[in-house]
C-alpha cells in the first residue's frame, strides 16, 4: 500500500485569486485531494488524470513526429495564428509569444473575448489599483460592484477582505464596511453591511453622479435632472466611500455583459477610483477568472508592449483590438493555421465554435479530448501547476510559483519550446535553400 | 578557444590607468587576458576609441512596474514599431518589439547593446514582483543584469525599525535580497510612500514620523545604510531621497546625507532632488550646494539623472509624487499599491525646452556633471525613462563634452528660471574622453562593486566598446563600430549581429536563520503569498560574492 | 513632375490590404516608378502599388484613388500636406494621423477615419465608420486639431476623447458620440445615440436632430450660441455645405456637463423652431 505524497504550498489557478496555500494529496497517481481548495479550486486540480495522445491528422505520431509536422504546417500558413488559451504558466506563454513573432502571425488570448473594454479603459484612462495584500491590510470599506464572489471568487472574501484581519484592519470583517451593489441581476454575492440595488439603466448615471458627490459635496445642483433613486445611491455611497481611509473598489474585470454599457463602466469606475484618492485612498481592482489569465496579458506586454490583438504580420507588433481579435479573424476566416496553446476546454464559446473551421496545431492539457475533426496536429501535454512548475500571475500580477504535485505528460512549455525550435529550423532551411537553387 | 585581439586602438580604461594609449585588448573565452599566440584572430581597431563595455547602474527596464508603464503607452508604442534585428546565430532567435519611451524586452536589450552598453541594473523592484523582474530580465538579451529591492517602505522593515533592532532589520534585508535574487537595497522616499498609501497629502521631511515617533525616514535610512554596509554588499544601499520632484528639496537632500556622514550611501538622480527655492516661493537650482557636499565627501557617490528635452515616461515607487505630477499635467495616471512593500506610480510625461521648470531641470544636471570634481562618484544616468530615455546618452555625452554645442542648446531653453545657475553664468569645462570612460562604465561599476566589470584589465568580463572618434559627439557614441560582450562579437560595423543571453547579477548575502521564524509568522498572519512561496527559486547565474561573509 | 498622381485600381481589391504608403506628401519627390514600389501590405505579404494600381504621374502632393478601395486600409496615414481625393469607399483608418492637407473621401469611409488626427482636413461626403476623429487604441487622447466633415452618419464613439478641432457629421452618430471629450467640438446634424457626450470636460456636442441628454447633464440656458454660428459660417463656407438657416441662426438649449468631471462641457440641443 502506499503512502498517499503531500505537496504543500500549491498554487491553485482555479480563477485569478490563485490562493498558494493548497495542500495536494496523491494517492497511486492520483489526485485525491485538493485541501484549502474552494469548489473551483476542486474542479481545477481534479483527480490529475489527463489525456496523453499525439496524433497527426487522426493518427498516432511520435512526438517528435508531431512537433515536426506541427512546425511544418505553420510555417506553410499565410496567415498563422497564434492563440493562448487559459493554463499556461507564463514560462510557456512567453515561448507561444515566441512562436507568433518569428512567423508574423497574429497573436492573441482569451483577454480579448473577456476583457477587452476594460483593458482599454485602463489604457485610455489609466488606473487607481493595489495588489490584494493591501486591499487585505487597509481596505476599511469595500465595495463589491455586481461581481459574483461566492461563485467567480469563492475565497476571495475570507482570504483578501473582507475577512481576514490586516494590518490596519485589525478585527477583520469586524473592522471594515462591506457595500455590495447589485446591478440588475448582476448580484454582488457577498455578505454585506449596506446593499444597494442599481436598475442597469441607472448604472452610468449613479457612477457619474457619485463620482460629482466625491469631487464636491455640494454638487447637487448638477444632478437636478436625475432621478430621485440614483441621486441618492450614489451620496449614500459617496458618503460612505468619503468616511473611508482606504476604499477597494472590487469588480468583475470578465463580467458576463460585455455590452457597451459596461465599457464606460469600467471607465467610470477607474475614473471614480481615481477621484476617490483626491480625498482619501481608493484602489479598483477587476478580478480575472483562472488559468492564469493576467499572466498572458504580463508577457504580451513585456515582449510586444500590448496586452492582446496583436498582430506580427509588418514584422513588429500592432496592436488591433477593434478588429484584429480571435472572434474577427476567426469569423473573418483570416487565419488558415492556428497554434492553439493552452486548455482548448476553456475557450470561450464563439473561439471554440470557429475553430472547428481551421487548421490547428493544439497543445495542451486535454487537447486530445475535445471533440474535432481528425484534421489538425494534437499533443497532450500535463498541467502546468499540477504536472509542472513555472510561474503564473494572480489577478492583480502578483506572480507565484506553480508546483507540480504529479507525473504527468510533457510539460506544455518545453512542447512550445520544441515547436519553436522546429519552426526556426525550417525558416532556415528554406532561407539557405535559396541561395542554393539561385546559384544553380 | 574562443580567442579575439583588438589590435590598434586608443584605449580609455581609467580604472586601470590607461588614457588613451594604442595597446592591443586580449580576449579568450569571455574574459581579458595577457597576450594571446599570434595566430588569434584579430579585430583592427587603428583609429579607433576602445572602452569597457557601458554600465547602466540606474534605469527601469525590468520589473511589474514598468510593465504598468508599457501596458499604459500603447500609443507610444505603435508610433515606434522596432523589428527584429537580422542575427547571425542560429541559436538566438531575433525578436521583434516596441521601441519609444518605455521599450519592450527585447528591443530593450537591442539598444542597450547597440550602444555599447553591457550591462544594466533595474533600480526598483518591489521584492513579491521579483519573479516579474527576472522573467523580463530573461528575455532582455546580450545585457548583464540585476535589479535593485525596495525596503525603505517595507512594513516588516518598519516594525524591526520601530522596535529599534537594527541588527535584526540587517539579518531581513540579507533575507531579502538572498530570497530574491536582488543586487542592492534600494530606499524610496522613505515612510513617504507608506504615508501616502495612508492617506497622508503633506510632504515628508527627514523626521516626520510614521506612526511610532521612532519610524522616520532617518532612522529608515540609517537601518539600511548601516545594514547594506554591515553585510558588506557590493553596492551601497541605493538612496531615492524624500521630495523628489519639489521645489525646495535641496534642503531635505542634504540634510539626508549630512544624516548619513560618513557612511557609505549612493544618492540617485540627484537631478531630482537639487532644486532650491527662492524667497518668493520659486524654483531655483540648488546643484552648486549639492556637488559641493559630493565633492567633499568621499563616502557618498551619486548618480545624476539628467533630465532629456523630448517625450519620457515617469515609473517610479514614489507614488505621491506621480499622483501630483498627474494632478499638475492632466496626463493619465496609472497607481498600484503593491502589498505592505511600496508603491508604484505611473504618468507619462514631456519635457520642453520652452517650459521653464523643464529647461531649469535640464540646466540642474548638467550643472551637477560639470561642477563635479570626482567623475568616479558622480556618474552618468537619465534614470531612464523618467528624465530620458537611455538612448538619449549620446546627446548627453555631446553635451558634456563640447562647449559650444551646450551653449547653443543654453541659448534656446527658456531661461526664465535660470538666474543663479551655474550653467546661465557659463561653465567652460568639458568632459575628456577619460571622464566620460568614467562616468559611463569604469564609475558605475566601482559603485556597484563589480569587480569583472567597468575596465580592460586582465580577468575583466570581456565587455568592449569601440566607437570611430567623431566631432560631433553624440555620432560617435550613438553607434559604435564593434561592442564585444563577454567575448562574442555582437556588434559588427555598427550593426548587431549577436544577441546571446546575458547574465544574472544578485547577491545572497548569508543571514542568521533565526530571523525565518518571524517573518514566517508575519507571513502567515499578515501575507497574502505564503512564506513558502515568496523565495525566487531558479535564479540564473550563481550569486556574485558579498565581502566578510 | 506632373499636376497630379493618379492611382487606378487594377481589379476589385479581393482581400484586405494596407495601403499606408499612399500618403500625397511623401510622392513630392518620387516618380512614377518609386511610387509604384512602394509597400503595400496583404497580411504578411509585402507586394507594391503598382501590385494593384496603374500609377499616373510623378512628383506631385496631388493625389486621385480611382477604383473601390473599402478594403485598403490606412490611406494617407500620417498625411502632413498636399490633398487627397479617393473617388469612391475608402477603407479604415483613412487619414489616420494626419497632420495637414486635405483629404476627400467621395463615397464612405471605414472604421477608424482620421483618427489620432492633429491638423488638416479629411472630408467624407457619405458615411463613416466607429471611431472617427477618435484616437490610437488605448491612447488618452483622440483628435488633437484639424476638421473632419462627414456627409452622412457615423458608428459609435465619434470623436471620443477629442482634445481640440472640429467633427461635423451631417447625418447620425451612434452611441457614445463625444465620449470622455477633453475639449473641441463635435457637431451632429441628425440624432445622436445612446449616452452622448459621457464623461465630457470641456468640449461641446452639438446636436440638431434629437439627443436624449442624459440625466448627468443640467439645463443652464436657452440661447444663441455665437460659437455654433461661428463654425456653421466656417463650414458653409469651406465646405460650401448648404446648412439650413433655423441651425445657423437659431436657439440652443445649453445643458453642462458631465457631473462627474470638471463639468465645463456642454450638450447643445437645438430647438427647432
Amino acid at each position: 500500500m502506499t503512502q498517499p505524497s503531500v505537496t504543500s504550498n500549491v498554487t491553485c489557478l482555479g480563477c485569478g485569486c490563485a490562493c498558494d496555500d493548497i495542500d495536494v494529496i496523491v494517492e497511486r497517481d492520483r489526485i485525491v485531494d485538493a485541501r484549502n481548495a474552494c469548489a473551483l479550486g476542486r474542479r481545477w486540480f481534479g483527480d490529475g488524470q489527463v489525456p496523453s495522445a499525439i496524433r497527426v491528422d487522426g493518427a498516432d505520431v511520435s512526438l517528435e513526429q508531431a512537433v515536426s509536422s506541427a512546425a511544418t504546417r505553420l510555417c506553410e500558413a499565410t496567415r498563422p495564428f497564434v492563440y493562448v488559451a487559459p493554463a499556461l504558466s507564463c514560462e510557456a506563454q512567453r515561448e507561444a509569444a515566441g512562436i507568433a513573432d518569428i512567423l508574423r502571425a497574429r497573436l492573441d488570448s482569451v483577454t480579448s473575448s473577456t476583457a477587452l473594454l476594460g483593458t482599454l479603459a485602463a489604457q485610455e484612462h489609466g488606473s487607481a489599483s493595489a495588489t490584494l495584500g493591501e486591499l487585505r491590510n487597509r481596505a476599511d470599506v469595500v465595495v463589491f460592484w455586481a461581481v459574483d464572489i461566492e461563485g467567480r471568487y469563492p475565497r476571495f472574501a475570507s482570504r483578501y477582505a473582507p475577512g481576514p484581519p490586516g494590518v490596519y484592519v485589525p478585527d477583520g470583517r469586524r473592522s471594515r464596511t462591506v457595500l455590495a451593489v447589485d446591478i440588475g441581476r448582476a448580484t454582488a454575492t457577498v455578505d454585506s453591511d449596506v446593499r444597494v440595488a442599481i436598475e442597469p439603466a441607472d448604472e452610468l448615471a449613479t457612477l457619474i453622479a457619485l463620482e460629482a458627490f466625491i469631487r464636491s459635496p455640494d454638487t447637487s445642483g448638477n444632478l437636478a435632472a436625475l432621478a430621485d433613486a440614483p441621486r441618492n445611491t450614489a451620496r449614500e455611497l459617496a458618503t460612505a466611500l468619503l468616511a473611508a481611509r482606504y476604499t477597494a473598489l472590487v469588480y468583475d474585470a470578465e463580467p458576463d455583459d460585455r455590452s457597451e454599457r459596461t465599457s464606460v463602466r469600467f471607465e467610470a469606475l477607474v475614473s471614480l477610483a481615481q477621484a476617490l484618492n483626491d480625498r482619501t485612498r481608493c484602489a479598483a481592482l477587476g478580478l480575472r477568472a483562472g488559468g492564469n489569465r493576467s499572466g498572458a496579458d504580463s508577457v504580451f506586454v513585456a515582449q510586444t508592449g500590448y496586452p492582446c490583438a496583436i498582430d506580427f504580420a509588418r514584422g513588429y507588433p500592432r496592436y488591433v483590438p477593434y478588429a484584429g481579435t480571435a472572434v474577427d479573424v476567426l469569423r473573418r476566416r483570416e487565419a488558415d493555421v492556428v497554434l492553439v496553446a493552452g486548455d482548448r476546454t476553456s475557450f470561450p464559446g464563439d473561439i471554440a465554435a470557429s475553430l472547428a473551421n481551421v487548421y490547428s496545431v493544439v497543445i495542451g492539457p486535454h487537447a486530445s479530448t475535445a471533440a474535432s475533426g481528425a484534421r489538425g496536429v494534437i499533443i497532450d501535454t500535463g498541467i502546468d501547476g499540477i504536472h509542472a512548475s513555472g510561474t503564473a500571475l494572480r489577478t492583480d500580477d502578483v506572480p507565484l510559483p506553480l508546483r507540480a504535485s504529479l507525473n504527468g505528460p510533457r510539460s506544455t512549455a518545453e512542447t512550445i519550446r520544441a515547436v519553436a525550435s522546429g519552426i526556426r529550423h525550417v525558416l532556415s532551411s528554406a532561407r539557405s535553400a535559396r541561395p542554393m537553387a539561385l546559384g544553380s | 578557444m574562443n580567442q579575439l585581439r583588438i589590435t590598434g586602438g586608443s584605449v580609455y580604461d581609467p580604472a586601470n590607468a590607461v588614457d588613451g594609449d594604442v595597446r592591443d585588448i586580449c580576449i579568450e573565452d569571455g574574459r581579458i587576458v595577457a597576450s594571446l599566440p599570434d595566430s588569434a584572430p584579430r579585430l583592427d581597431a587603428r583609429g579607433m576609441v576602445v572602452m569597457p563595455g557601458g554600465v547602466d547602474m540606474h534605469c527601469h527596464v525590468a520589473s511589474s512596474s514598468v510593465n504598468v508603464a508599457r501596458r499604459l503607452l500603447p500609443e507610444d508604442h505603435s508610433l515606434h514599431p522596432a523589428a527584429a534585428p537580422v542575427l547571425d546565430h542560429e541559436g538566438e532567435v531575433p525578436r521583434s518589439g516596441a521601441d519609444g519611451t518605455v521599450p519592450t524586452t527585447f528591443t530593450t536589450g537591442y539598444r542597450y547593446a547597440g550602444l555599447g552598453y553591457t550591462t544594466v541594473f533595474d533600480a526598483a523592484v518591489a521584492p513579491v514582483m521579483a519573479r516579474t523582474a527576472h522573467s523580463q530580465l530573461d528575455d532582455t538579451p546580450i545585457v548583464d543584469g540585476g535589479f535593485f529591492a525596495l525596503l525603505g517602505n517595507d512594513d516588516y522593515l518598519l516594525r524591526l525599525v520601530d522596535s529599534g533592532d537594527r541588527e535584526r532589520a540587517r539579518e531581513y534585508a540579507a533575507w531579502v535580497l538572498a530570497s530574491v535574487g536582488a543586487y542592492a537595497i534600494k530606499i524610496v522616499n522613505p515612510a513617504g510612500v507608506e504615508l501616502w498609501k495612508r492617506g497622508t497629502k503633506e510632504h515628508t521631511g527627514l523626521d516626520t514620523a510614521l506612526g511610532s515617533s521612532r519610524v522616520t525616514p532617518r532612522a529608515i535610512l540609517e537601518t539600511l545604510v548601516d545594514a547594506a554596509n554591515a553585510l558588506q554588499l557590493p553596492h551601497a544601499a541605493h538612496i531615492h531621497c524624500n521630495n523628489l520632484g519639489l521645489p525646495g528639496n535641496s534642503a531635505t537632500t542634504l540634510a539626508t546625507m549630512a544624516a548619513l556622514d560618513g557612511r557609505r550611501a549612493h544618492f540617485t538622480h540627484l537631478q531630482f532632488h537639487s532644486y532650491g527655492m527662492t524667497p518668493e516661493g520659486r524654483w531655483r537650482s540648488a546643484a552648486r550646494e549639492i556637488v559641493e557636499y559630493v565633492n567633499t565627501h568621499q563616502h557618498v557617490s551619486g548618480d545624476v539623472g539628467q533630465v532629456m528635452f523630448g517625450p519620457a515616461a515617469t515609473i517610479t515607487a514614489d507614488a505621491p509624487v506621480e499622483y501630483l505630477l498627474h494632478k499638475s499635467s492632466g496626463r493619465k495616471w496609472a497607481n498600484v499599491d503593491i502589498e505592505l512593500e511600496t508603491g508604484c506610480g505611473v504618468v507619462p510625461h514631456e519635457y520642453r525646452d520652452r517650459n521653464a521648470v523643464a529647461a531649469l531641470q535640464w540646466a540642474i544636471g548638467l550643472e551637477l556633471f560639470l561642477l563635479s570634481s570626482d567623475p568616479w562618484r558622480l556618474v552618468l544616468s537619465t534614470d531612464h525613462p523618467n528624465g530620458g530615455s537611455f538612448k538619449s546618452y549620446p546627446e548627453l555625452i555631446r553635451l558634456l563634452m563640447d562647449r559650444v554645442y551646450r551653449d547653443e542648446q543654453i541659448a534656446r531653453v527658456e531661461r526664465k528660471l535660470l538666474a543663479g545657475s551655474a550653467l546661465a553664468d557659463g561653465i567652460r569645462r568639458e568632459y575628456s574622453l577619460r571622464e566620460i570612460a568614467i562616468i559611463t562604465r569604469a564609475g558605475p561599476a566601482r559603485l556597484l562593486g563589480l569587480r569583472n566589470k567597468g575596465h580592460l584589465g586582465v580577468g575583466a568580463d570581456a565587455d568592449v566598446t569601440i566607437y570611430v572618434p567623431d566631432d560631433n559627439r553624440a555620432t560617435m557614441f550613438s553607434t559604435p563600430r564593434y561592442v564585444v560582450k563577454e567575448g562574442v562579437l555582437v556588434v559588427e560595423e555598427g550593426q548587431l549581429r549577436r544577441a546571446p543571453a546575458g547574465h544574472r547579477l544578485h547577491v545572497r548575502p548569508s543571514f542568521d536563520p533565526g530571523v525565518n521564524r518571524d517573518i514566517e509568522r508575519y507571513f502567515d498572519q499578515y501575507g497574502t503569498v505564503r512564506f513558502a512561496n515568496y523565495p525566487v527559486t531558479g535564479v540564473r547565474d550563481s550569486p556574485l560574492p558579498v565581502g566578510g561573509r | 513632375m506632373s499636376d497630379r498622381v493618379t492611382l487606378t485600381l487594377r481589379a476589385p481589391l479581393d482581400e484586405s490590404i494596407e495601403a499606408d504608403a499612399i500618403v500625397p506628401n511623401a510622392f513630392a519627390t518620387l516618380g512614377e516608378a518609386e511610387i509604384g514600389a512602394l509597400p503595400v501590405w496583404a497580411g504578411r505579404v509585402r507586394r507594391a502599388v503598382a501590385d494593384y494600381f496603374d500609377v499616373r504621374g510623378s512628383r506631385s502632393t496631388s493625389v486621385r484613388i480611382v477604383g473601390d478601395v473599402r478594403r485598403a486600409h490606412g490611406i494617407a496615414t500620417g498625411m502632413a500636406a498636399g490633398d487627397l481625393v479617393v473617388d469612391g469607399d475608402a477603407g479604415a483608418r483613412v487619414a489616420a494621423g494626419m497632420s495637414g492637407g486635405r483629404a476627400e473621401v467621395f463615397g464612405s469611409a471605414g472604421d477608424e477615419a482620421g483618427v489620432a488626427m492633429s491638423g488638416g482636413s479629411l472630408r467624407i461626403r457619405r458615411d463613416a465608420g466607429d471611431r472617427v476623429g477618435a484616437g490610437l487604441a488605448g491612447a488618452s487622447r483622440g483628435m488633437t486639431g484639424g476638421e473632419i466633415v462627414v456627409g452622412g452618419s457615423v458608428g459609435a464613439h465619434a470623436g471620443a476623447r477629442m482634445r481640440r478641432g472640429l467633427l461635423f457629421v451631417g447625418g447620425d452618430a451612434g452611441a457614445l458620440a463625444a465620449r470622455a471629450i477633453i475639449a473641441g467640438t463635435v457637431i451632429v446634424i441628425g440624432r445622436v445615440g445612446p449616452q452622448p457626450a459621457f464623461a465630457n470636460k470641456r468640449g461641446s456636442l452639438v446636436v440638431a436632430g434629437g439627443v436624449d441628454v442624459p440625466a448627468t447633464y443640467r439645463h443652464a440656458c436657452d440661447y444663441e450660441p455665437p460659437h455654433v454660428r461661428l463654425a456653421f459660417t466656417y463650414l458653409a463656407r469651406r465646405y460650401d455645405l448648404s446648412l439650413d438657416a433655423g441651425l445657423v441662426e437659431g436657439t440652443y438649449r445649453r445643458y453642462c456637463g458631465d457631473a462627474g468631471t470638471v463639468g465645463r462641457g456642454e450638450i447643445l440641443e437645438w430647438i427647432r423652431e
